[in-house]
């Protein structure tokens, strides 16, 4: 049985043989979205492996909700084309019995108990009432599932409405900004409760501009701003981007003589902050944890050789924050595309 | 569409609901048959005062008729399809307003037969409804006629029991066409304020406005043709005709509404 990987426990001839063998669960291929001549979405690529949890992160307004929605069927899409399950966008009753959503607001009747929200949503949907008490259970509302949906908190009415996707047992569990409004406690709970299920099989794609929250649960991403896709690939491929090392000199009028020296050896090196730095991807020094330490000594022994004394010698991880605002920064003409990672199961 | 049909039942089968369109229109069925007895009068005279070209008043000989029975309830049937058109239209939006159309749509991505099971729930509900409303209206009338000395032997007759189920069949067919044009309403608009607004000052007010300077109105204008379907006819438009425009007003709205709800995003 295959496993989710963790983040950084990445092999590309892996992704790429996989990319080739396993269909997406989500496919898009120049989708676009235009509302007059506004384009909400611009020919976004987009590519969901099948087991990952996939983060779709972007800033307000970058077309996130647009793009679910058009997954989902409730939008047409002005150009392009899409599948889901290999399915194509424009048939959305073929594929959405295999998916469970919960878009921007949980939205349910406020004069009805949990429970019997969840009826009318399982009567619609041909599915079976005895799924009702299970994901009630599932999602930790067993003993509120009679009480009137108007009388829930706001975390349990995120809760009810993650309840509602899990009702048809979906492949693909879509979820649209589920810890907006809630507290850092509420906030916790979902955390937790997404990651307990991402274990149960499905292919989760959640979209958030909480990117602390993504870069603890997901380990695919798509990143868009202003509709249009800047990356797309293995969250590990995307931070390893950004780790930096830093190197303090004992006198700062030394910094240009280790700048010197580092370029020297190949390494792209730079001062600011009265440090040098230097880019650990650009070095290519990142593959095994013993390369980076490798690296560090080789550097330490000929700043001693150069009578150079270091005085700071320091690896910092780029966080998710700090990748996605560099990309977003750019200019978004070109997206940066990892490989696709194989089935992460 | 049985799904869609069912999940809604699911949805109306709740105590507001019920009590509040229940409470509504037994309440008018019987404040109506009360009205209708009470100021019933001895003359022989047509009644002046007229809805649309439908009498209002009664007189105690035409109470003792074989429609007698019914007489409260008919005119309360105009009545009541404005209310079902304000239960169908804001059905409809709120499911908009609420952002649970998002959920249905993707329960049941096949739009149309979604909202034909909607529509279809919601008239069965009113249908029950009216029989109820009708039930009332009879009992009370039966008492009220032994109060006003109205003999009641023709009521029960075969012709008696037949305005009975005729009657009955007027107001579910005046209550589908309120329905359905306040459904096509509520998916045109997606805003209950603005389906209420237009509807109700249309088919209420500006018709009856309207009507005052200009005699075809009652021909042409649909709130006035669906009050001549549930009076059966009146003195300015035939039953058949009413019945003919209605059901052209009923499929024209109909299909329009289908028409946008199956094209139209949904960015709720």
């Amino acid at each position: 049985m295959l496993t989710r990987s963790e983040p950084g426990d990445i092999d590309p001839a892996k992704e790429v043989a996989g990319a080739n063998v396993i269909a997406p669960v989500v496919e898009t291929k120049g989708l676009t979205k235009r509302y007059g001549s506004r384009t909400v979405v611009d020919a976004l690529d987009m590519r969901i492996p099948p087991g990952v949890v996939a983060g779709f992160i972007g800033p307000n307004g970058a077309g996130k909700t647009t793009t679910l929605r058009m997954l989902l069927g409730l939008v047409r899409p002005s150009a392009g084309e899409g599948r889901v399950f290999s399915l194509p966008l424009h048939s959305p009753a073929s594929y959405l019995s295999s998916v469970g959503a919960l878009i921007e607001s949980p939205a349910f009747y406020p004069g009805l108990s949990g429970a019997r929200n969840l009826a009318v949503q399982a009567t619609l949907g041909g599915l079976s009432q005895a799924r009702v008490p299970v994901v009630l259970e599932r999602v930790g509302l067993a003993d509120r599932g009679d009480d009137r949906y108007r009388t829930y908190s706001l975390g349990m009415k995120q809760r009810l409405g993650i309840a509602g996707a899990l009702l048809g047992d979906p492949t693909l569990l879509i979820l649209d900004e589920p810890t907006n409004g809630l507290d850092p406690a509420g906030i916790r709970d979902m955390r937790a409760l997404v990651r307990s299920l991402a274990e149960d099989g499905p292919t989760v794609l959640i979209s958030s501009h909480l990117l602390a929250e993504v870069q603890q649960v997901c380990d695919w991403l798509v990143v868009i701003e202003h509709g249009r896709l800047v990356f797309q690939g293995p969250t590990a491929r995307l931070l390893a981007g950004g780790d930096e090392l830093r190197l303090g000199c004992e006198h700062p009028a030394d910094l240009p003589r280790l700048q010197a020296l580092l370029t020297r050896r190949g390494l792209i090196a730079t001062i600011a902050d009265e440090r040098v730095h230097v880019d650990l991807a650009e070095a290519g020094a990142i593959s095994s944890p013993s390369g980076i330490n490798g690296l560090l000594g080789e550097i330490n022994r000929a700043a001693m050789a150069e009578q150079l004394t270091l005085v700071e010698l320091t690896i910092t991880r780029a966080s998710l924050e700090d990748r996605y605002l560099s990309l977003t920064k750019e200019p978004a003409t070109e997206p940066t595309t990892g490989p696709t990672q194989e089935g992460a199961r | 569409m049985i799904r869609s049909f069912r999940a809604e039942l699911l949805k109306l089968r709740r105590p507001a609901v019920i009590y509040g369109a229940a409470g509504a229109m037994l309440g008018f069925a019987l404040l109506a048959t009360v009205l209708t007895f009470v100021t019933a009068t001895g003359a022989t005279a047509a009644p002046a005062s007229t809805v649309g070209g439908a009498a209002l008043g009664s007189t105690l000989g035409q109470l003792g008729q074989p429609g007698g029975l019914t007489r409260g309830f008919t005119i309360a049937a105009g009545f009541i399809g404005l209310l079902v058109f304000v239960l169908f239209a804001t059905n409809m939006t709120s499911e908009y307003g609420l952002g649970t159309i998002r959920v249905l749509l993707t329960r049941q991505p096949r739009r149309a037969r979604l909202l034909a099971g909607k529509l279809l729930a919601l008239l069965a509900f009113v249908a029950v409804l009216l029989f109820a409303a009708e039930l009332l209206s009879a009992v009370a009338a039966v008492a009220l006629a032994h109060a006003r000395d109205v003999s009641t032997a023709n009521w029960f007759s075969a012709e008696g029991l037949g305005h009975l189920a005729g009657d009955y069949g007027n107001a579910v067919l005046t209550a589908t066409v309120f329905g359905t044009v306040g459904i096509s309403l509520g998916v045109f608009t997606r805003s209950t304020p603005i389906a209420l607004g237009i509807g109700l000052a249309w088919l209420g007010p500006l018709e009856h406005i309207l009507q005052l300077s200009w005699s075809g109105a009652a021909w042409w204008f649909p709130g006035l043709v669906f009050d001549a379907v549930a009076s059966g006819g009146t003195a300015i438009t035939t039953y058949q005709r009413a019945l003919v425009m209605a059901l052209a007003y009923t499929g024209l709205a109909l299909t329009a509404a289908a028409l946008s709800f199956v094209r139209r995003d949904v960015s709720v």
